[in-house]
């Protein structure tokens, strides 16, 4: 199992260090607005500015969850090693719980360090960032969307031979039900909150079911 | 069920695989006996390939059955994996990973891993443990692949096109490796090859694959011994003509008409005298190379 | 002993050949060793059943014998038996020449003669 994880590391050893430099990059971006700043920096500044960083580094997880999930299948088939594991003596619900640990925990723990970024932000000046409600609806729903995100990736690269393919038709599923929702919502007057639930309900379900489907159908189907 | 797979460690019954409307495989029926060696030829897209995926669990076949060393596959496709040695058409081995990282890789998943064996092979090949897979040469790739799928000892090697593309000393050098190996070992192999001399060396006995057919399934020799090339000469340019029974294929050009008849036997000569107008017969042996031609060029031509 | 993989002649039968005119020529001399099966499959590269099965055959003429536990010796009367063996090679080469030289329409004077001329350059090349 260990040889696994860590094939599976390596494998996505590009997306991981993609993943990384965008991170920096929007953080230090946020710090270079501060140089040569046009007025004396006060605390708040920083903090808003940090604060816009982390959300953008939320959305950009959301993204990298895709990129994992869609990378889950093809990007070993891409390689023609799919076939080279295929054959190693271990069991397809191995290969594909190594493959689920490391496309979740990845997308996760930067997800969580810009949660806990801009938990921490939040915290030093309450009042500053509004109601804390508001801000726990963006969380999560962008949490949703990472989650329906990944699976839409994750089950489309079980069978499509591209990353980049199952990605974009990922995104697409993801962005084009989020719209309807909306219409739906402005047209008919349903209320934020029902909307939410329905948001909420629509991405996590379709992420799970996706993510299952996937699974399932790596275990039934005999093909790497 | 055992027992007959004791005899007969790869077996397939009546394996067809269709991809859409195309039939890369139809109704193969194939066994092959413990510790012969069967060469599997055939022109590109004949359907070996196909083939070859289905008996080591990675394509499922349409219909039929599929025994490996006595397992059905791709049921018990997890079970069989420690019984092939398979090495496939193009090396897949993790282009990032180092020699020495993917025969460790290797050896985590291989209960019966033999260290002695992998260590004789690395200096036979003079691999680079440090090396990455992606900056090997095309030879050392190729003998990397082999060496990853053989020092678990399994039973059945399969080779799919091993030696297709590399140069005549490195394929002397990687068909010792498979001799060193096998030959102590009493394995079953399957390789597939368009190097019909290879085929010739190693071979105990071929299968020719034509359209996803096995047209033909002998031992090497005795199939050298049977098929023969009737060279007769004609009376008149390009006259009638008429081919004894047994004729894979014939051809005329001018005077001189070639007959290429398989189980040979003297009727076959009696037969062209005597049906046909003829000043000078004679009887030559033939190559593997013109023997496989001719099967398929006979086989092209009945259709 | 070199094989011909490509020739319409069977590599047992050319590992046959060659073992027969290494023992006529002296290479092995009566009681020596000849290689294992093993040993000569992976120097000739070829199957290992291939070369069983000349070594079976050289065994029936009489040329080799096995010896418990040391391999495969050759016979002490192994020098007539491969000139014997030689003998019939160098007949079927002959047969083969003769009948291509009539189905051209050459007479047999004609074919005397080539082969006087042909043994003349073979010694006289050898003596060089």
């Amino acid at each position: 199992m260990i040889a696994l994880l860590k094939k599976d590391w390596r494998v996505y050893q590009v997306a991981t260090i993609g993943c990384i430099l965008i991170v920096l990059t929007i953080h230090i971006i946020a710090a270079i607005t501060f140089v040569d700043y046009d007025r004396p920096i006060q605390q708040s500044d920083v903090l808003e500015t940090f604060f816009t960083a982390g959300l953008i580094g939320l959305l950009v997880s959301a993204g990298f969850a895709g990129i994992y999930g869609g990378g889950a299948f093809s990007l070993e088939r891409r390689e023609r090693s799919a076939d080279f594991l295929a054959v190693m003596p271990t069991t397809r619900g191995r290969i594909i719980t190594s493959k689920a640990i490391v496309s979740i925990l990845c997308p996760l723990v930067i997800w969580l360090f810009h949660l806990c970024e801009i938990s921490f932000i939040f915290s030093l000046d309450p009042a500053r960032f509004g109601n804390k409600g508001d801000y726990w609806i963006v969380v999560t729903i962008i949490f949703g969307a990472s989650v329906m995100f990944f699976g839409l990736a994750w089950l489309l690269s079980t069978f499509l031979s591209s990353a980049a393919i199952s990605f974009g038709i990922a995104i697409v599923i993801l962005l084009g039900s989020l719209t309807l929702i909306e219409t739906a919502r402005q047209r008919h007057s349903i209320s934020d909150l029902t909307a939410q639930q329905i948001d909420y309900a629509w991405t996590f379900g379709m992420g799970t079911i996706c993510f299952i489907a996937g699974v399932i159908y790596y275990l039934r189907r005999v093909e790497p | 069920m055992s027992e007959t797979a004791g005899d007969s460690p790869i077996r397939l019954e009546h394996v067809t695989r269709r991809f859409g409307k195309m039939l890369a495989v139809n109704d193969l029926t194939l066994s092959i006996p413990r510790a012969t060696t069967f060469g599997f030829i055939g022109l590109n897209g004949a359907g070996k390939t196909t083939a070859i995926r289905m008996m080591v669990g990675l394509l499922a076949p349409s219909s039929g059955s599929i025994h490996v060393d006595g397992i059905e596959v791709p049921r018990d496709r997890d079970r069989v994996k420690t019984h092939i040695g398979y090495v496939p058409d193009r090396p897949n081995v993790y282009p990032w990973m180092r020699v020495e990282e993917a025969i460790s890789f290797v050896r985590s998943f291989q209960p019966k891993w033999n260290q002695a064996r992998c260590d004789e092979l690395m200096k036979m090949f003079e691999l680079d443990p440090r090396k990455r897979a992606k900056h090997l040469s095309k030879g050392q790739a190729a003998k990397l692949s082999m060496l990853l799928a053989i020092c678990h000892d399994p039973a059945v090697l399969i080779f799919d096109e091993p030696t297709s593309g590399l140069d005549p000393l490195v394929r002397e050098e990687f068909l010792e490796g498979v001799l060193s190996v096998t030959s102590e070992r009493q394995q079953t192999v399957l390789f597939s090859s368009h190097t019909l001399s290879d085929v010739q060396r190693l071979a105990d006995n071929i299968g020719i694959m034509h359209e996803g057919k096995l047209l033909l399934h002998a031992p090497v020799d005795e199939l050298l011994d049977r098929t023969k090339r009737i060279r007769a000469v004609l009376e008149e340019e390009n006259g009638k003509h008429e081919a004894p029974p047994g004729m894979v294929f014939q051809r005329v050009r001018g005077r001189e008409w070639m007959i290429t008849v398989e189980n040979f036997r003297q009727e076959q000569i009696e037969f062209v005298r005597s049906r046909n107008r003829i000043s000078h017969l004679d009887v030559q042996d033939m190559s593997l190379d013109d023997v496989f031609k001719d099967f398929v060029r006979g086989q092209k031509e009945a259709v | 002993m070199q094989i011909e993989p490509l020739s319409p002649v069977p590599i047992f039968k050319q590992i046959a050949d060659g073992v027969r005119s290494a023992v006529a020529a002296g290479v092995y001399r009566p009681g020596d060793l000849i290689p294992s099966v093993r040993a000569q499959a992976l120097q000739l590269v070829v199957n290992p059943n291939t070369v069983q099965r000349a070594y079976e055959e050289l065994e029936r003429e009489g040329l080799i014998i096995s010896k418990k536990g040391t391999g495969m010796i050759v016979s002490p009367d192994s020098k007539l038996t491969a000139k014997n063996g030689v003998t019939e090679n160098v007949r079927s080469g002959f047969s083969q020449a003769i009948s291509a030289g009539r189905s051209a329409g050459l007479s047999r004077v004609a074919i005397d003669k080539l082969y006087r001329e042909v043994w003349n350059d073979n010694t006289a090349g050898r003596s060089k």
